[in-house]
């Protein structure tokens, strides 16, 4: 009953509808006029507002029940269904059902309780075209707060969207190429070079036994030396156990190659059984890697804990720290957490940080195990 | 290294740390066939993780002033813009700012290298850097001495 009230105190009517007709009356129905002149200059505004929005935007008003009442051109021109077709209708006709339940229960749930709801929405034109519109929705509330016609004002974003959607591909693809590369440099650097460097000591340590003098010893240890330069320099480029055994091995190694250069104890708890493939792979290790360099240099903690779950449909690597942490926006941490964050969603994962000034560190990748 | 030679030399990073009024000081020792860099004892640290880190091979100290066998100044800022700052991890444990370096030599040969720090920005004076070489003679001097009165070990 009270709510048949309210619509009808509030009868829900396009935006500005009246304005024109109401100019017109004015010098009829108000004899004050200098409240005249104030009445007419307002309705004059709300009137060139009104022109304004739908000059520069898509524009629909729709009844509490989601029912649209008013289109205006643009809404008409992007969609490609004409005024007649859309009056009436609800929403669902421009449905792309790109978006999950949860998506418009959300969207829902905040303009129905009043609140203003902005967010990005895929929509499908008449002929099955796809369009992406930013959009803001507001909720023009009665006197209890309940609304009783709902606003919405839509900026058309297809080409933004396509062009991040490019820019993602893009980036993964860069990626994949930059550890092809160091898989390439590494192994040339390893059975090129570093096979020549063995040949050469073998033949100096002959030429030793043979009652060589004390400078072809130092010229050996040198060598030696070179060798450790180089097997170094290919194992950081990409660390070929990471293809031959998988990543675990190849972490095993990182760790404790890690734990002797920063001096941090790494607690390394893994329960992963079998190999997932290789990009799965290399994500895993990449992030791994870009985290804990993060804790050696930032951190400031002697030990930190690195687990690696398989969670059946997911696998999941965790990197802990109790260190001083940071607040994301901090400058200098940038590029780690988006390279982190760049891999992660090339393998359709997902990567959290979770993060307080003084309170430590966890970042967690979670990646679906059918990755392609 | 014995108790006796670690007190002396201790004694000789403490009297450096003194003198050029610098925050942090460490020595590090060549080891085995690779002569990897390995962080003996150190004066003034905030923690004990320079006693378990290893210099990477060609990288770092032991790119630089193992290498080249001549002194190197280290600024935190410079690294950073560098990206090379992960291979100085003694200057982050230690949360050092700026630091300088030498070789300590045994005859022509690198065996070590001497360490000073700091955490704050700094610019070693000519007359700063001459105290920390001269540190360095005199550890290497008792590093000799003792390798020739302990021929074992």
């Amino acid at each position: 009953m009270s709510e048949r009230n309210n619509r009808e105190r509030y009868p829900s009517e396009n935006i500005a509808a009246n304005v024109q007709p109401l100019l017109e009356q004015l010098n009829g129905h108000i004899a004050d006029p200098a409240f005249r002149a104030l009445l007419n200059r307002s309705l004059k505004q709300l009137a060139d507002v009104k022109f304004a929005l739908d000059e520069a935007s898509i524009v629909a008003v729709t009844d509490h029940k989601g029912i649209i009442q008013y289109v205006n051109d643009k809404f008409c021109e992007i969609s490609e269904f004409s005024r007649n077709e859309l009056l009436g209708q609800d929403h669902r006709i421009v449905n792309s059902g790109y978006h999950g339940k949860t998506f418009m229960r959300d969207l829902w749930g905040t303009i129905s309780s009043g609140r203003v709801w902005r967010g990005e929405i895929k929509n499908r034109t008449k002929h099955g075209g796809e369009y992406w519109v930013d959009t803001t929705i507001v909720p023009f509330v009665d006197g209890e707060g309940l609304p009783y016609q709902y606003l919405a004002i839509r900026h058309e974003v297809t080409q933004l969207k396509n062009t991040e959607a490019q820019l993602q591909s893009m980036m993964a693809q860069m990626m994949q190429i930059q550890e092809e590369e160091r898989r390439r440099f590494s192994r040339d650097l390893h059975d090129g070079i570093g096979q020549s460097l063995f040949s050469l000591k073998i033949t100096l340590d002959r030429m030793i036994s043979e009652g060589g003098d004390k400078g072809l010893e130092m010229l050996g240890r040198e060598v030696s030396q070179l060798m450790a330069e180089v097997r170094g320099l290919a194992w950081e480029l990409r660390p070929s156990v990471l293809d031959d055994l998988g990543v675990v091995p190849a972490l095993r190694t990182y760790i404790d190659n890690y734990e002797r250069h920063y001096g941090i104890r790494i607690r390394f708890d893994c329960d992963l059984r079998t190999r997932p493939n290789l990009l799965v792979e290399t994500t895993i290790y990449r992030v791994v890697q870009e985290a804990l360099t993060n804790v050696g240099k930032y951190a400031g903690v002697s030990e930190a804990v690195v687990t690696l779950r398989d969670l059946g449909a997911h696998l999941e690597a965790v990197v802990e720290d109790r260190g001083i942490g940071f607040s994301r926006g901090e400058s200098g941490r940038g590029v780690g957490l988006f390279s982190m964050e760049e891999r992660a969603r090339a393998v359709s994962g997902e990567l959290r940080v979770q993060t307080e000034p003084g309170k430590g560190t966890v970042i967690s990748l979670k990646v679906p195990v059918t990755a392609k | 290294m014995n108790g006796r030679e670690s007190d002396l030399l201790l004694e000789q990073l403490n009297g450096l740390r003194a003198e050029i009024g610098s925050d942090f000081c460490s020595l590090g020792l060549l080891e085995g066939a690779e002569r990897t860099l390995k962080w003996k004892l150190a004066s003034g640290n905030e923690n004990e993780r320079f006693l378990k880190m290893t210099d990477r091979a060609g990288r770092g100290l032991t790119g630089s002033v193992v290498k080249v066998g001549r002194a190197m100044s280290l600024n935190v800022a410079e690294l950073i813009m560098s990206r090379q700052l992960y291979e100085y991890p003694i200057l982050l444990a230690e949360n050092l700012r700026s630091a300088y370096a030498v070789p300590v030599f045994d005859g022509h040969l690198v065996i070590g290298v001497l360490l000073a720090g700091d955490r704050r920005k700094r610019i070693y004076r000519p007359e700063e850097r001459k105290c920390v070489s001269l540190a360095g003679e005199r550890i290497s001097r008792l590093l000799i001495a003792n390798s020739a009165e302990s021929p074992s070990s």
